[in-house]
This record gives structure tokens, sequence and C-alpha cells, in this order.
């Protein structure tokens, strides 16, 4: 079920998922670039993990945008719908 | 409460929606943690009684293993606690939601995470710095540095948007803990790595002020960490459980800021008969002593609350769990004490004694308390009327609490077996026991011990079984506005 939020804490809420999309974005080519570069076992697991991870959190940040953009959508126009009628 | 408007459902309708999502995830987090963490203890306690087990594997090796188990109990079982509860306190008594976003928030529990199961991964492989309680190498200690300060920016963030004039004191507790790890940790682990795609670095200190700096941060990781974080913990849960006030909230203070100030000088107690100049020796002693008092007037403000309340200690085992926690937190801080004293240091140091020591702490105060806000929380946060079994709670506290006397008691026979075996001398002045004959000595020890960690890891289960069954148990609308309500009263901690 998603979550409720009031609208003043929706400014805050999308400036979060930007900033946090890119940080993540920073960190998922980081972690590419140590696992390119790996000379130790342990490096090219933490880099590839952080690449994954760093892609992974992107991912979802992407889904639960389109989820509350499709939400609101529908309901407005039930929204339209209910003053047509 | 304010002049605000209440619904018909009694809620406030300017009542601020947390983000409980994320308080959630970390509570999870906490229990799965908790049983991955006791049953790798149990596993490297059978290798000590009996070494054939680690198989001549290298992963298994207990030099491998013994830091997946105290990265596990403390900083994956303890530290998802600390997030679940600051998390959850700090939105709570600030009537406001978390600072940052959803996307921060669940930055925090994501990164934390990740940071526990990369150690984890680094630990099996063989990689580590070889200091106690801080074993991850550079890179992973830079990405703790990224979440705890994010961890920061939301715990600071959330308090200064609050909608409360007040800062309730188990906030300060959690703001020591945060802001006083993030220093200990990022000068622990200041280190020269040999490359960047290496995973090896160099600590910037050397010797004995490696030594002193080291324990200067394991000793206050004990302080802030174990001690701190879980007093935050103790005065909004032993208050909300009981339904009472807190019993000195001048106590409180005046021990928070005596607590803080006083341990951060004790480390250098690890340190007795070593290299390290006898006066900073002295400096760890004292300090430690003095300890007793702030840590004792925590303990008497939590079991003070219970005036007026001491009943419910009968039908409510998470409170009874809290309360316990105090108990034990009472006697280790005791403990802790005398064994810093250095003439007792001389026979309790590199022996088991220091292994039941930091058990009765760590499973008697850190463990407990947390199994007492978790059978508080975990209804409230999935808005069921009760726990699922008060029956099983029962059974988890009493197995749990027998483990811990097999542990500590054992460890505490074995430790000053060991200290006077080793200090033994015979008639012609030599030394009368070799090591083998001490490690043989205490083999009965190390069984009861481990029969004691088995005891607590069922223990464990019991509880992840009854809080698994309370959360898919049915819930009415009636639950869910009783849970709600469960929060937001106006007594003790609001």
């Amino acid at each position: 079920m998603r979550e409720k939020i009031r609208p003043e804490d929706m400014v805050q809420e999308s400036g979060s998922d930007l900033f946090m999309g890119i940080f993540m974005a920073v960190f998922a080519v980081v972690g590419l670039i140590l696992a390119s570069g790996a000379r130790d076992a342990e490096m090219l697991v933490f880099g590839a993990s952080l690449a994954v991870f760093g892609l992974v959190f992107d991912a979802g940040i992407l889904k639960r945008h389109v989820d509350t953009a499709q939400a609101i959508a529908a309901q407005q126009r039930s929204l339209q719908g209910q003053h047509q009628s | 409460m304010s002049a605000a408007t209440i619904t018909a459902a009694g809620m406030r309708a300017d009542a601020p929606i947390y983000n409980m999502d994320v308080v959630k995830k970390f509570t999870i987090a906490t229990v799965f943690w908790g049983v991955v963490g006791f049953l790798v203890g149990v596993y490297i306690a059978s290798e000590l009684a009996w070494p054939g087990l680690n198989f001549g594997l290298p992963f298994l090796n207990f030099g491998r293993l013994r830091p997946v188990h105290t990265s596990a109990v403390i900083f994956a079982f303890g530290g998802n606690a600390l997030f679940a509860t600051s998390l959850y306190v700090v939105q709570r008594t600030g009537h406001t939601r978390l600072f940052g976003g959803k996307a921060l928030a669940d930055f925090l529990f994501w990164g934390y995470n990740f940071f526990i199961v990369q150690a984890a991964l680094s630990y099996v492989l063989g990689f580590s710095r070889g200091q106690e309680y801080s074993e991850p190498e550079w890179h992973l200690d830079l990405w703790l540095v990224v979440v705890w300060v994010c961890y920061a920016v939301v715990f600071i963030g959330t308090l200064l948007k609050r909608r409360e004039p007040h800062i309730y004191v188990a906030n300060w507790f959690y703001l020591a803990f945060i802001l006083t790890i993030a220093v200990l940790h990022i000068v622990n682990t200041l280190a020269l790595p040999v490359s960047f795609f290496e995973a090896k670095g160099y600590t910037l200190y050397s010797g004995t002020q490696n030594a002193l700096i080291q324990w200067w941060y394991g000793h206050n990781a004990v302080g802030f960490f174990l001690t701190a974080g879980f007093l935050g913990m103790m005065y909004y849960f032993i208050p909300k459980a009981a339904n009472r006030p807190v019993y000195s909230y001048r106590l409180s203070i005046v021990h928070f800021w005596s607590l803080i100030f006083m341990y951060i000088w004790a480390g250098p107690h690890h340190l007795h008969w070593t290299a390290l100049p006898d006066w900073a020796q002295t400096l760890g002693m004292a300090f430690s002593i003095m300890l007793w008092m702030p840590s004792w007037g925590g303990m008497i403000n939590g079991l003070m609350t219970l005036s007026g309340a001491w009943d419910k200690l009968r039908t409510d085992p998470g409170l009874r769990f809290s309360v316990t926690a105090v108990g034990f937190y009472g006697m280790s801080t005791f403990e802790g004490p005398v064994m810093s004293v250095r003439t007792v240091n001389a026979l309790s140091h590199y022996t088991d004694w220091g292994i039941g020591h930091v058990h009765s702490g760590g499973l008697g105060w850190v463990a407990f308390i947390t199994f007492g806000a978790l059978y508080y929380l975990v209804p409230v946060l999935w808005e069921r009327k009760a726990l699922y079994s008060v029956k099983l709670a029962n059974w988890h506290y009493w197995i749990a609490t027998l483990g811990i006397v097999f542990y500590i008691s054992s460890m505490w026979v074995a430790g000053i077996e060991e200290g006077l075996m080793w200090r033994a001398y015979d008639a012609n002045g030599f030394l009368q026991y070799s090591f083998i004959e001490s490690v043989l000595a205490v083999h009965p020890f190390y069984v009861i011990r481990m029969l004691g960690g088995v005891m607590f890891l069922i223990g464990a289960l019991i509880m992840a079984y009854n809080l698994w069954m309370t959360v898919v148990s049915p819930s009415t609308e009636a639950d869910r506005l009783e849970a709600y309500r469960a929060g937001p009263v106006p007594v003790a901690a609001e």
C-alpha cells in the first residue's frame, strides 16, 4: 500500500528523490571504476556490489515516482468523473 | 496536546504522517541479524570447545568468523535496533515526519545493511584491519562514513523541524551516540590505502599510539554505541510500556552529561601493564571508577520509573525484558570499573572473565532492552492490538535469562581459573602450568558457554516466530486505532 504524505512534505520528497538519485548514480559509477581496476577479490566484490546497489536503488526511486504519478492521474480522472456526473 | 482539532476517529486533524516504513524495515532487520549473529556466536563457541569444527576451511576459521559474530550482534543487530528506535522516537517525540524524505531514509536502511553484508563478506574472504570492533578495511570505512553522515542529517534535521518545544531526553542520548560514533570511527580508521584498487590500507598511527587510539575508539564504542544509544531506548520504551513518567527527569540530564564527559577518558584501562605510560593507565582507571556513578544514575532512573507499576512485570513480558536489562546494565557497569582497577586487571585481562563481562552487558543489557523495545514496537508499527502470544514471550524470557546465567557464570569461573593458573609459580620459581593445561582446564566451561548460547538462540527464534505471527495476525479497524493511540498519548515520553 502506498504511503500517505502531506502536501507540505511533497516538495521535500521530490527533492530527496532527485538528490539521492544523482548521489547513487555517482556511487554506481565509482563502484564500476573500482571493480574494473580491482587488484584483489575484495575490491572486485565491493565495486561490483556498489554498482548494482546504486542501480537498484535508483530503479526503486524511479518505480516509486512512476507509481505516484499514475496514482495521482487516476485520482484526478476519478475526481473529473465525479464532477461531470 | 494543543487545541488542535480532533477527528471523529480520535486523531488530531493536523497529526503528522510519520515515516514508519523505514522503522519497520529496520525492525525486521534487527530480528534477522539477531538470529544470524547469535547463530554464528554459537558456532564459534562450539569451535572453541571442539576446534575440529572449522573442518580445515579458511572461511570457517575462528579468526575469520569471530568478527562476523561481533559485527553481526553489535553493528547489525544492535545498530539496526538503534536506527529503528531512534527514527521512531525522534518522530513521535518531535511530532514530525523524518527530515530528508523517503529516499534518504531508505538509503539509511539499505546503505547501512549493505555495509554489514560487505563487511561480513570481507571477513570471510580474509580481509581485516586486525583491530577489534574496527575490522573493515578503508573502503568500507568510507562507505560507513557516508551512511553515518546521512543518519546525522536525518536525525538532526528532524529534531530541528520538531513541533514540540522540548527535546525529550531519549533524543539527547541518541544524538550523543550518533555524533560521538562519527568522531570515533573517523579518527580510528584514518588509513593510507596501498592503492585505490586494493582493499588493504595501513593505519596512520603506529605502535602505542595506535593501541591508545584503538582502545579510545573501542571503549567508547561500548560507551556510546552500546550504552548511550540503548539508554535512549530505555528512556522512551520503559516509560511508555509502564505508562509512567520518568522517575527523575533531572537525574536523567545530570547522568547524561556526566556519562558522556567521563566515558571518553576511560579507554586506557584496556591497556594496563602495557607500553602505555603509567599516568595514562591511571587516568583511564580513575575515570572508569568514576563512571560507576553516572552509570548507576541511569540504572536507578530506569528501575524507579516502575514505581507504582511493578505489577505490570507479571503481565507484560516486554517490560520484564526491559527492566531485567536495566538490572544487567547495573551489574555490568559495576563489574567494569572493578575490572579496570590495575591489580584486578592483572588477574582478569586476557582471560575469559572479559568475555563473561562483555556478554553480561551484551546479552543482558543490549539484547534484552532491544527485545523489550521490539515486543512494544511490533504491535504498534503493524497496528495490532497485542502480541500474538504472551506465553511464547514468557518462554523467550526464561530461556534467554537461563542462557545468560549459564554463559556468564561459566566464563567467570573459566576466567578466574585461567588467571590463577597463568600466574602460579612452583617452589623453584618456574611457571607451574603450561598454557595448554589452562586450555584443557576450562574446556568444560566452554561447553557450558556454548549451551548458554544455544538457549539464547532458541529464545531469539521463539521471538522471531512470535513477532512474525503478530504481524500476520488479523487486525480490525479498532485495533489499528488503538495501536495509533498507543503512540501519541501525551504521558511519560511525550
